[in-house]
């Protein structure tokens, strides 16, 4: 999946599942939008549906001090990059 | 104890017919309690009050989770690991007044991330829907109060997930 597609992708459950529409990337979600950690656990199961697989424990640990769109997809993508093959 | 002092008893569970057709042959995943509204229950309009019903949610709860094993305080003491709620809904269709007869329907609907648990309400005589619900509760690790975003694998097997 690209950026893009994972961007629109966010945004999408920020709007149906968070009723945050459209925050701004670099915005401070907890702050401005009251983005808490319950909301965390259940933004990582769907992060999990869109990835088509389980994350570690370490992994949520690590989402928790995300606080911005763009460190989500910054998440996202060290997620994906550690779990593809090596050359 | 003096003989003045009855013991109270919580009603008993009993399954519930429909609730059983509904979930497939999976009686652990529903479960009923029936009720009499007691006074001390009611506002001053005579109705029930609506934070009473989280009351009516607790003990359908805990009897459906008793009837799979699970007994969450016990769970807490063993392993220190609390469920607190996280989230609750109510949506009130009508009201309970005084001596109603109720049945509280306990039902869960998942237990892998949280335990989700969703409630009716409805009356024993007509079965009119009085109320629904919904309580949502995650692991969490004490004394660090870290939260474990999966529910520990023998409480989920225990509920059927």
């Amino acid at each position: 999946m690209k950026r893009d597609e994972i961007r629109s992708r966010i945004l999408q459950i920020f709007r149906e599942e968070f009723e945050i529409k459209d925050p701004g990337l670099d915005e401070d979600l907890r702050e401005l939008y009251e983005f808490d950690s319950i909301d965390a656990i259940e933004l990582l199961r769907e992060i999990e549906i869109m990835l088509g697989f389980k994350l570690t424990r370490e992994d949520k640990k690590r989402a928790m001090d995300i606080r911005t769109i763009n460190q989500i997809l910054d998440y996202i993508d060290s997620i994906v990059a550690g779990r593809a093959e090596p050359v | 104890m003096s003989k003045k002092f009855r013991k109270i008893k919580y009603p008993e569970p009993k399954s519930s017919v429909n609730h059983l057709v509904h979930m497939g042959k999976d009686a652990r995943k529903s479960c009923e309690v029936l009720f009499t509204v007691p006074f001390h229950d009611l506002d001053p309009m005579q109705r029930v009050w609506h934070g009473n019903y989280f009351k009516y949610f607790e003990i359908a709860r805990t009897a459906l989770f008793a009837r799979s094993g699970v007994d969450l305080f016990n769970y807490f003491k063993e392993k220190n690991c609390l469920f607190p709620i996280i989230k609750t809904a109510t949506k009130y269709v009508a009201s309970l007044e005084y001596l109603d007869e109720f049945k509280c329907s306990a039902t869960i609907v998942e237990a892998q991330y949280k335990i989700v648990v969703e409630f009716k309400i409805r009356l024993t005589r007509n079965n009119q829907l009085c109320a629904k619900g919904r309580t949502e509760q995650v692991a969490v690790k004490y004394p660090e109060k870290e939260i474990l975003f999966e529910i520990p694998r023998d409480i989920r097997e225990a509920l059927g997930f």
